[in-house]
């Protein structure tokens, strides 16, 4: 352990050295405080507090993970160049134990700034408001929408129910000698799925959908539930409004009468407009005593045409504002320790230009690496094959770092990032992907060659 | 040594070769990029005279900036996607800022803002989604065309946002928008007649060509003395029009300086060139362009057809006329008619429709609140509005050479209609020269010379396809907007209506009735009916339903004393039908 800590310490002292830690430093002081005034978002408090977050997590994330390559590849592959590495391998510490001391040093140095810049972040965060002086109204709607830390839950499609309808279609057209000639049989499927998802989704004139959700559970009564959706439409009305009506709360009282019912139903008619996200704000009452909370809604005939309900989810609010930040830094932190793993590992067996390149084009890949694997969803026949025992496993290692890994939508849009998920983040990333990385690095360091003999 | 000076020597050789190669390529240059225009490979020109930080931004990205450009656009459609639209306008400006002179780009962000992004604001929060719509129009007007000048594209998008956004019924909150826009423009208008505009158009353009007048010099001296928000030039005259409006904003010397100078000629200069100036750098409004649309698009007089008076600057159809009329000044190239031409064109043209047709804004003041704001047509834009249709069908069959049957099947209705609503409105003179008009340019239709049989032959054809319901529906519709004229002190056509409402009781009783089944009820307990809708109708303020009772007590007291006994008969009719229910 002393071995592993004196190679960390080395490693630190190293990268404080490097010009491109200390351009960092000064980039992000700099340009943190200039955004938390330039950045104006939409006009409202709540508009610039997102558009500071969005743009001040991402600046800060952007440049450690490009700090934390640089340092990772550059330190163990200039000491091999070097030759500075015979001063250590000539001590009694093992090879591995240079690689750990190495990734350890990247680590803390992670540490250290993403806790200073984190830091710097939250507390303009917390005196823009102050500063804005915002009408009230403004004021509290960033507390309601912004300061929060709301969960989510949305109804999973039935996926093997939608799979049973669009092979029972597959082989009516089959039998019937219908199918097209000129597609695969993987793209009718296909196609026919995503048609018996839509259909699952839709909700016809006159028709009802509800969707019902378990175990809701607020911290207090008089709190409010958010249904969150978008209108898609089978056919857009002239002014693009769809009128709906919408009934949140135990939706399985209708069954008894009105007068049996012990909690009451939120309804609530409106007009909205197509493909935009709406909340619907509710409250807190409507929740059943089991945490059963059903969503209906009503498509009534002015529509004129069939409303695709999307995206439907329940939001209430489940932690703090401060928590709900902290588990971020800790998402950010995770894709570092990932990084570093990486750029150590590829600088035991390339050159520090090499391994550079690479760290950063996985880097770069893990930015759409759920784009990725979604594109490669639809590759069937032989090539699906192929693909499944090759690529597959190369894109599974990339790192996730767009969609549900993104940690500033959790912070801009006041969204929950759960322990759960941190959790199952960190196991996945740290544990499975950046250890077998980390455990590759180790057994390529300890079986290369440090120096050749000349003779 | 010697194999030094060889190296040395390879390095030299190099060195020139290399020289000699860039300078053989930059004498290419002046034909690749002449090239380039010539194959219209170019969509950016370069920025002359721009602001440093935007000619850094646009040039110190180099080949990065398209690239720059991409992630911008997709970042605002991803956030669309998501509805989210706190970074629309900041993304919105960057990318304008990195592609200035692409009109399209503008085009794009201003039409997102005041249509997509402000639909998505719920109608119950009128002043956000407004605040979208000027985020709109703003940004085409103030920074797209600054680096846009001759784009047509851009000041046809301009009027369509005030003629269709802000004009027209679409969006739910339409009432809002255009009482937004007449409160912002009416401070500035003065008393609105032409002497007024005139000294707009010739109000000068900066404090130093009005501090020439020594008094006025003086007044402004002591402005800047009493407060100090006055001390800065740039923001003096933001602050007096404020001060003007709300005095309690500013120390008590500056408003007894303006006390002081009331009524005095150095006030009134200062006064117009304030508004002025205001026009032109916040609204970005010509104000000669203003006279001159005012010369040939205002309203008419009624003795002189030839004589028009400004137009309403508070409604946003007058804008669009203004924002299309110099796209086609700036923009149009002489001897084409391009299709973005016509289509700005024609908003010049409808925009004069809807000027006739709702032109009239009637803001009515409430006590605590915002004033309401009520449309309603403006008559005195009719010979304006006729006068370009016609001109419409001229042009029409000269440069397209097209056939005018369906121009001028609209242009009829438009007469046929016009008789009806002067009829109405108590002008018969001037219903009776539409009438004229319309029987010299469609003889074909044998249209009666009388008036009276005209408006009584389409009166009862419009009744023939109606029950006595849909009469009396009729009856109720003219007499409760006379009370709404009445109430607004719009007695003219206050009294014209209520002459309508009796001309169709009139007629259907006479012509249509058969017999007492289905005859209509008397006409004054239809005319309390009337009363009685108006005062049960949520769209018009309280205030405005007290003060229609309080005119007609005063004014009208015979008026009164009928409603009074109305209300007694009806009050029995419904207690005898209440009894012949519960009989039953």
């Amino acid at each position: 352990m002393h071995s592993v800590w004196a190679v960390a310490r080395n490693t630190i002292a190293q990268a404080l050295r490097m010009k491109v830690a200390a351009v960092v430093i000064i980039l992000l002081m700099v340009l943190l405080p200039m955004m938390s005034t330039i950045l104006v978002g939409d006009g409202t408090l709540q508009g610039k507090l997102q558009t500071f977050v969005s743009y001040g997590l991402s600046l800060m994330t952007m440049l450690l993970c490009i700090l934390t390559i640089a340092i990772s590849t550059y330190t163990l592959s200039n000491d091999l160049r070097r030759k500075h590495i015979f001063m250590i391998v000539t001590k009694p510490i093992s090879r591995f134990q240079i690689v750990l001391g190495k990734l350890c040093g990247v680590l803390i140095l992670d540490a250290v700034l993403l806790v200073i810049f984190a830091v710097v972040i939250y507390t303009l965060t917390m005196f823009i408001p102050r500063l804005a002086d915002a009408p009230e109204v403004q004021v509290k709607q960033a507390a309601d929408e912004f300061f929060t830390a709301r969960a989510a839950l949305a109804v999973p499609e039935d996926k093997t129910e939608i799979e049973q309808q669009a092979w029972e279609v597959y082989r009516k057209l089959r039998d019937s000698g219908q199918l097209p000639p000129e597609m695969t049989s993987d793209r009718v499927l296909s196609e026919l799925k995503g048609h018996q998802r839509m259909l699952s989704r839709s909700v016809p004139v006159n028709a009802r959908k509800v969707w019902e959700f378990q175990n809701v559970r607020v911290r207090d009564p008089h709190e409010k539930l958010f249904v969150r959706f978008k209108y898609e439409v089978a056919v857009t009305p002239i002014d693009d409004k769809i009128h709906g009506v919408w009934e949140v709360g135990d939706t399985r009282q209708f069954q008894a009468g009105v007068g049996a019912w012990k909690t009451p139903i939120a309804r609530v008619m409106r007009s909205d407009a197509t493909r935009t996200m709406i909340e619907i704000e509710i409250p807190a009452s409507v929740i059943a005593d089991d945490g059963f909370v059903g969503v209906a809604f009503y498509n009534p005939s002015l529509n004129e045409t069939t409303v695709i309900p999307e995206d439907v989810e329940l939001l209430y609010r489940a932690g703090t504002f401060t928590a709900n930040y902290l588990r971020v830094i800790m998402l950010i932190a995770l894709r570092l320790v990932f990084l570093a793993a990486l750029g150590v590992s590829a600088s035991t067996w390339l050159s520090f230009p090499v391994a550079f390149l690479a760290a950063v084009a996985v880097f770069l890949l893990g930015m759409i690496s759920g784009f990725i694997a979604e594109s490669f969803e639809y590759v069937g026949g032989i090539s699906g094959l192929l693909y499944d025992f090759t690529i597959k496993p190369l894109v599974w290692m990339l790192p996730r770092l767009d969609g549900d890994y993104n940690p500033t939508r959790f912070m801009v849009m006041g969204r929950l990032l759960s322990w759960g998920f941190l959790a199952q983040a960190c196991a996945i990333m740290v544990f499975v992907k950046a250890g077998i990385l980390t455990v590759f690095g180790i057994w390529v360091f300890s079986n290369r060659e440090i120096a050749k003999t000349v003779v | 040594m010697s194999m030094r000076f060889r190296d040395n020597m390879i390095c030299v050789i190099c060195g020139l070769m290399a020289v000699a190669c860039l300078v053989a390529a930059s004498m290419r240059l002046d034909g690749i990029h002449q090239a380039r225009k010539d194959m219209n490979l170019v969509s950016n020109e370069p920025l002359e005279n721009a602001p440093p930080s935007l000619a850094f931004a646009t040039v110190a990205m180099g080949a990065f900036r398209g690239l720059v450009v991409d992630i911008l656009w997709m970042r605002a459609d991803k956030l669309k996607e998501d509805g989210q639209f706190f970074d629309a306008k900041q993304l919105a400006e960057w990318i304008t800022v990195l592609q200035p002179r692409f009109a399209a780009v503008w085009d794009f962000h201003g039409w997102n803002m005041a249509y997509n992004i402000s639909v998505a604001v719920p109608n119950t929060q009128p002043e956000e989604r407004w605040r979208w719509v000027r985020n709109g129009y703003e940004l085409i007007r103030d920074k797209g065309l600054e680096k846009n000048p001759h784009s047509i594209i851009l000041y046809r998008s301009l009027a369509w946002i005030f003629q269709h956004k802000i004009s027209g019924v679409a969006d739910d909150c339409h009432m809002y928008y255009k009482r937004e826009l007449a409160l912002a423009m009416r401070p500035l208008l003065g008393d609105k007649t032409k002497a007024e505009f005139a000294d707009l158009a010739a109000a000068p353009y900066t404090i130093r060509e009005l501090a020439a007048d020594p008094e006025v010099a003086k007044l402004i001296n002591e402005l800047k003395q009493s407060d100090p928000g006055f001390a800065d030039e740039g923001r003096m005259v933001r602050n007096y029009l404020s001060l003007r409006e709300n005095p309690a904003r500013f120390a008590p010397q500056a408003h007894e300086v303006i006390n002081r100078w009331r009524q005095t000629p150095a006030l009134r200069t200062f006064d117009v060139f304030a508004r002025a100036h205001q026009l032109r750098n916040v609204w970005k409004l010509d104000t000669d362009l203003m006279v001159r649309l005012n010369e040939r698009y205002g309203p008419t007089t009624p003795n002189d057809p030839n004589d028009h008076g400004p137009l309403n600057w508070e409604h946003p159809d007058v804008h669009a006329i203004y924002w299309a009329q110099k796209g086609l000044d700036m923009a149009s190239k002489p001897g084409t008619y391009s299709i973005d031409e016509k289509n700005t064109d024609r908003i010049i043209f409808h925009s004069l429709q809807n000027l006739y047709r709702t032109g009239r804004l009637i803001t009515y003041d409430l006590p605590d609140q915002g004033p309401a704001v009520f449309v309603r047509p403006d008559l005195a834009m009719f010979d304006t509005c006729n006068q370009e249709w016609i001109n419409r069908i001229e042009k029409y069959e000269e440069l397209e050479g097209g056939n005018p049957k369906a121009v001028r099947g609209g242009h009829r209705n438009l007469l046929i209609n016009a008789i009806l609503m002067f009829y109405q409105g108590g002008q018969q003179a001037k219903a009776a020269s539409i009438l004229a008009e319309l029987r010299r340019r469609y003889p074909e239709e044998n249209y009666t010379p009388s008036l009276v049989s005209f408006v009584r032959r389409r009166v009862a054809e419009e009744m023939d396809r109606v029950s006595g319901k849909d009469a009396t529906e009729l009856i109720l519709m003219s007499l409760r907007e006379a009370y709404f004229r009445f109430a607004v002190r719009d007695d003219n056509e206050a009294s014209g209506r209520e002459k309508w409402a009796r001309e169709i009781y009139d007629i259907y009783q006479t012509d249509m009735a058969d017999g007492a089944r289905t005859a209509l009820p008397q006409f004054d307990l239809i005319r309390y009916l009337a009363l009685r809708d108006f005062m049960e109708d949520p769209f018009y303020p309280d205030d405005l339903k007290v003060r229609l009772m309080g005119r007609i007590k005063l004014d009208r007291p015979d008026l009164f004393e009928k409603l009074i006994e109305q209300e007694d008969v009806f009050k029995r009719l419904v207690e005898q039908n209440q009894a012949q229910t519960s009989g039953s």
